[in-house]
């Protein structure tokens, strides 16, 4: 079932019909469907349907007797309360337009533009492996705990101001690039650590890191 | 000289056909006025009617509070009140979605709820009305919702037919009360009406329960002629349909 809403010009047609009589006036009735003739359907289906529920019995008293053979487990869930699902819909949408308006906020990405040679060849003139500068590129490694040094080297390389490197790395992390393709479930920005600890997890030899972590 | 910051109550700015801004009522104006500046800790206990909490904040003001807050960018106040909103509008329509099966019913009460708090994020002045009558807004959300699971569905139907006919020789159901109710009847004509089209349902429900006459010389009261744009023997023929159904199921034995 779409859970789509009704056009707005529908529903206030609706909210027309629904505030100027209650019950179901047939005057009321026609004087909205003159006044939306492109609703005529949808306002007597509505018209039938208010009738319907205003008339019907209260609750379901033909449990047991219904057309759609319902199991204990069906009663189980009519039961259960529909607010969670609808909770999970509605924080959902709020992740969505948080994401949204933090991808409209996020400094450009420095390298953004360069392609896998040149981000290799960056890697080597500042001493990184490929996985600290794919973390580097992905904000995922906090940014007061880089050395300003290596800041310093990078923003050189990259030929951009040091002050574009720490505001990239400031803005939260991002899905890393190529994961969405790959991944059967719903990729996720990965959290930051910072930046001893993603020297201590790279693929550099002891003496390299060693070298990385006594920078300043 | 230092200043005490003022928070106003946003106005509305969705107006109706005739141009008119809405208004909130004055009870509503006063009601956020008197919270709006309050902490979210604050808001969240008005918002709960407990024992000591005898005279909540009302949905309007609950509605209003969360469009602010995620107007604003934030989220914290949103997702505290919207459950006491929702649950709030379950209750409600716990007992008020009639005439489909429980497990149906449930589906249609979470389709309503979903929508609902969708509509409070959006950010234009769709949902303006939630805030002037919270209730009649929900009852329309309630209304709209069970049509199209019915128009998707019919076999959810559910009636009962109460007793001998209103003078046109044919079955009556025009006199639906709970307390009449013979639950086998309801069974057959639940079953006959989901076998019937729309056209001959639309009728049915509008001239026999509703009471609106299939055709009228008073100009001043409209007729089924008039409202469904057919002629008086086209509606009489899908009455009489319908109704030789309803016939049909009860004279057939289960």
């Amino acid at each position: 079932m779409s859970q789509k809403n009704s056009s707005p010009a529908l529903q206030d047609a609706f909210q027309d019909l629904l505030a100027n009589g209650d019950p179901l006036d047939a005057t009321i009735l026609e004087a909205t469907i003159h006044r939306y003739p492109q609703f005529t359907t949808e306002l007597t289906e509505f018209a039938v349907e208010w009738v319907l529920q205003d008339q019907l019995p209260e609750g379901n008293s033909l449990e047991g007797n219904s057309l759609e053979r319902e199991t204990p487990e069906d009663s189980h869930l009519a039961d259960t309360s529909a607010v969670p699902a609808a909770l999970d819909r509605f924080r959902q949408q709020l992740d969505a337009r948080d994401a949204a308006s933090a991808r409209r906020h996020a400094p450009p990405n420095p390298f953004e533009s360069l392609s896998p040679a040149e981000l290799l060849d960056v890697a080597a003139t500042v001493g990184l492996d490929k996985i600290l500068l794919a973390k580097l590129r992905d904000r995922r490694i906090v940014a007061d705990t880089l050395p300003a040094s290596l800041s310093q080297d990078l923003a050189s390389a990259l030929q951009v101001p040091a002050a574009v490197i720490n505001a990239h790395l400031a803005a939260p992390a991002s899905v890393p690039a190529g994961l969405s393709f790959k991944s059967t479930g719903h990729p996720e920005a990965g959290s930051k650590e910072s930046f001893t600890d993603a020297v201590q997890r790279s693929s550099l030899d002891d003496e390299a890191k060693a070298g990385l972590l006594t920078r300043e | 000289m230092a200043s005490a910051t003022v928070e106003s109550v946003v106005p509305l700015t969705r107006r109706t056909r005739s141009g008119e801004r809405l208004r909130r009522p004055a009870r509503i104006e006063q009601e956020i006025a008197s919270v709006i500046t309050r902490p979210v800790s604050y808001l969240r206990a008005r918002a709960l009617a407990t024992p000591e909490n005898k005279d909540p904040l009302s949905s309007e003001c609950l509605v209003y509070l969360i469009r602010q807050d995620l107007r604003r960018g934030s989220r914290r106040l949103a997702e505290d009140l919207t459950p006491i909103l929702l649950h709030r509008c379950e209750a409600s329509l716990r007992g008020s979605i009639r005439g489909f099966s429980p497990t149906t019913a449930r589906e249609v009460r979470e389709d309503v709820l979903g929508k609902l708090a969708l509509s409070l994020l959006d950010q234009g002045d769709e949902a303006d009305f939630l805030e002037v009558r919270f209730g009649l807004a929900l009852k329309r959300l309630r209304i709209d919702t069970c049509r199209r699971y019915r128009r998707h569905d019919q076999r959810h139907i559910q009636l009962e037919d109460t007793g001998p006919s209103d003078g046109d020789e044919l079955p009556a159901i025009d006199r639906l009360r709970p307390d009449r109710a013979r639950q086998e009847d309801r069974l057959l004509i639940r079953q006959a009406l989901a076998s019937l089209a729309a056209p001959e349902r639309d009728v049915l429900v509008l001239h026999r329960l509703a009471g609106i006459p299939l055709r009228t010389q008073a100009k001043a009261r409209p007729d089924l002629v008039g409202l469904l744009g057919c002629s008086e023997r086209t509606l009489r023929n899908r009455l009489r349909r319908a109704e030789l159904r309803l016939q049909a199921f009860r004279e057939t034995p289960e």
